[in-house]
């Protein structure tokens, strides 16, 4: 008896043995994918909450999700860099168009061509249901390197409720500076009478994307050459929207100085009239329960462009796991991962049918702006240098605004900068 | 008996360094190596991404041509002088303040008010000074305004953003000289300010004579604690200007930072570290040598 009992343990514990070393060898083979993306800690739900039924239907797949908070695009790219020198590279990294020819021209992207072309049946659908501009950006040298996921342009958001009060119109689509100017100096006030302005018609951001280029597009120029491979900081047209920009702040005194607007909290606070934005301005406005806002056209100066930018979830060239990083890729570009992406409100969806989609899109009334400005639209100038580029132009930017350089002075030395920037 | 006793010698010896290894080891790889590390990639040419290219003194050489380079460090010694310069005077003044024979419950309020913003994060308390400075809609403009004056662009502007910045690290930091100085102040004897009296010496020539002369160790210490710290600046000037407008309030730090991790050129930033390590290096050892001559040690 005892003899058999003794068996009987000694059978149970090889079993026992035997299967846990079964399940760690199973444990073993998931595959760990890692995705870093620009936010803070507390959006990383968000991106689970996205990757749900992916990590489902790919049992044999984990997904981890790390966030990377910053102030600007470059920030991000710096971090992800760092990240990749330290050897910890991720294997996917949401990324916008300001770092795609960055990480390209460093070679830590992966060519997708050859996924594309295997899979382009299951892709067609996409393809069908995205703009062009949704991947031209991201071509480099004949090859692909990513599929546009979301986007932003900018837009000109604007208070309807400050709009009915001083009893102004909304302008037509193809209204013009002077009429924004007009409309600007009707929202600017003194509220309580006390010699100061307390409201304002206009907020600029101190910005790349969202504060100086799009002027600059309109005027009919651009920061650097359409190839980006010099400067065009000098530029006549981009001295004069500069100048447009000073003038507003401290000539027509309808906008308060950058450095001490928070420009998406005062258009909340009504201490605002008009922003630019794209749609990201939106989800701040929901959080903080206004809607009392719709948007228009960036105003026409000698051309009536609306600059753009793009994102997408590229793959590293340093990945042990391309393949189950590019069945993750093609899975958010599926119809329903867009269309949960699309209601967060962070950014436009790259599917036509989503972006016209009302119950995602609105408010604003007028969402079909967003898609519709793609067939007028011009990419923000992202070189490979785009985190030194965009660090000098920000700091001549604050220059212009702070009115301690002539718009002209200002263009001249960061022309030279950049210029150098891009040669390096 | 003397080989016993020098084969027990060096049994202690040699405990004496196992006890001394972990905190050499520590040293050496924390320390002393990244300390190696750095001067070796200030001599090179480095983008993180590929491997270091030597380039031996171009680094340096480059410096003395770059005039960001120059900006940035007259903005780090106008801060240096105007913060400790700040936090020291208007730390021993609190301190002399409160020692002045208060009552117990108002000395204790007092300390702990000018001692808070020293615990709270310089991050914290540069966002929101942030925004009671802000031009157009920050309370302390709006105070300004109902006292007649005009608005003050404090972060807005090369000329009062720098100031901005100096005021708010000198605020938060002289809670901790008022901390240093009161506890100097009150290790003082009693007898010395009687006998003084007893002399007909003057508030002035007591305070000259005697408190002052008695706590320059401590005013010591504070000078070359605060040189160190103010030199170092990064987090207050990175969250309220960004280093503007333009470079009007880079530090050395935020340039070095930029260089390295905004620019990937890691041996230009190196380099400025080291003139960095320099400054401080040379500030206190000269500080030590004219201490000799002002520093009384009872």
């Amino acid at each position: 008896m005892i003899k058999f009992t003794k068996c009987m343990i000694a059978l149970s514990i090889s079993v026992a043995l035997v299967m846990s070393t079964l399940i760690m060898a199973n444990a073993q083979k998931k595959v760990s994918l890692e995705y870093v993306f620009f936010g803070s800690a507390g959006d990383i739900p968000v991106w689970e909450e996205l990757g749900r039924d992916f990590v489902e239907q790919n049992p044999d797949i984990k997904l981890q999700v790390t966030a990377i908070p910053g102030e600007t695009w470059g920030e991000y790219f710096d971090k992800v860099i760092v990240m990749v020198a330290g050897g910890t590279p991720p294997d996917m990294m949401r990324v916008a168009i300001e770092g795609v020819q960055l990480c390209i021209s460093k070679g830590l992207l992966l060519p997708l061509d050859d996924y594309i072309e295997r899979d382009k049946e299951e892709l067609q659908d996409y393809f069908d249901d995205v703009h062009p501009r949704m991947i031209d950006c991201f071509r480099w040298e004949g090859k692909i390197y990513g599929l546009g996921l979301e986007w932003n342009n900018m837009s000109i958001h604007y208070n309807t409720e400050l709009f009915r009060k001083y009893g102004i119109d909304r302008p037509a689509d193809n209204w013009d500076k002077d009429e924004f100017l007009s409309i600007a100096e009707k929202l600017t006030a003194d509220l309580d009478g006390d010699g100061r302005t307390d409201q304002y018609g206009y907020g600029l951001w101190n910005a790349y994307f969202a504060g100086s280029m799009p002027w600059i597009f309109n005027f009919g120029s651009n920061l650097l050459t359409e190839d980006w491979k010099e400067s065009n900081a000098n530029d006549p047209k981009v001295i004069a929207a500069m100048q447009w920009l000073q003038d507003l702040i401290w000539k027509y005194k309808v906008t308060p100085a950058p450095a001490s607007a928070d420009v998406t909290n005062l258009f909340v606070s009504g201490k605002l009239g008009m922003m630019g934005g794209g749609r990201w301005p939106c989800l701040d406005f929901a959080n903080a329960g206004f809607s009392d806002y719709d948007i228009l056209y960036w105003p026409k100066v000698e051309t009536q462009i609306t600059e753009v930018g793009i994102g997408t979830i590229p793959i590293f060239q340093f990945s042990e796991h391309p393949e189950e990083s590019w069945k993750f890729l093609k899975y958010t570009l599926g119809r329903e991962p867009e269309r949960y992406f699309a209601n967060l409100g962070w950014c436009m969806p790259a599917r036509r049918s989503l972006a016209y989609d009302s119950d995602i899109m609105t408010p604003p009334e007028h969402f079909r702006i967003f898609y519709d400005s793609l067939d007028n639209s011009k990419y923000v100038p992202c070189p490979p240098q785009y985190n030194v580029v965009e660090n000098i132009w920000l700091r001549y930017l604050g220059l212009i605004t702070a009115n301690e350089m002539t718009a002209a002075e200002a263009c001249q030395a960061a022309h030279e900068e950049i210029s150098e920037a891009l040669t390096e | 008996m003397k080989k016993h006793m020098s084969e027990q010698r060096k049994k202690e010896i040699m405990a004496a360094y196992l006890f001394l290894l972990p905190t050499l080891i520590g040293y050496a790889i924390f320390i002393a190596g990244p300390t190696i590390a750095a001067f070796t990639l200030s001599l090179c040419k480095w983008d993180v991404l590929t491997p270091p290219n030597f380039t031996g003194l171009s680094n340096f050489r480059r410096l003395l041509h770059d005039a960001r380079f120059l900006i940035v460090l007259k903005n780090t010694l106008i801060f240096t002088a105007g913060a400790v310069g700040l936090e020291i005077i208007i730390g021993l003044i609190i301190a002399l303040m409160i020692n002045r024979g208060a009552p117990g419950i108002l000395r204790y309020f007092f300390r702990t008010t000018y001692f808070f913003p020293v615990i709270v994060s310089l991050a914290s308390v540069s966002i929101v000074w942030q925004f009671l400075l802000n031009t157009d809609f920050g309370p302390i403009n709006y105070y300004l305004g109902k006292l007649g004056f005009d608005r003050i662009p404090w972060l807005s502007s090369s000329r009062w953003a720098l100031l901005s910045v100096i005021g708010l690290f000198a605020w938060k930091n002289l809670g901790f000289y008022m901390i240093l100085f009161l506890a100097a102040l009150q290790s003082v004897p009693r007898q010395l300010y009687e006998a003084a009296e007893i002399d007909g010496a003057s508030s002035w020539q007591k305070f000259w004579g005697i408190t002052l002369s008695l706590i320059t160790p401590t005013l010591f210490f504070a000078i070359v604690i605060g040189l160190i710290g103010a030199f170092q600046l990064f987090d207050a000037p990175y969250i309220m200007t960004e280093g503007g407008p333009g470079d009007a309030t880079r530090t050395l730090v935020m340039y070095i930072y930029l260089n390295g991790f905004r620019f990937l050129k890691m041996g230009y930033a190196v380099s400025s570290s080291m003139v960095l390590l320099a400054i401080i290096l040379i500030c206190t050892i000269f500080q030590f040598g004219v201490g000799r001559k002002w520093v009384f040690y009872q």
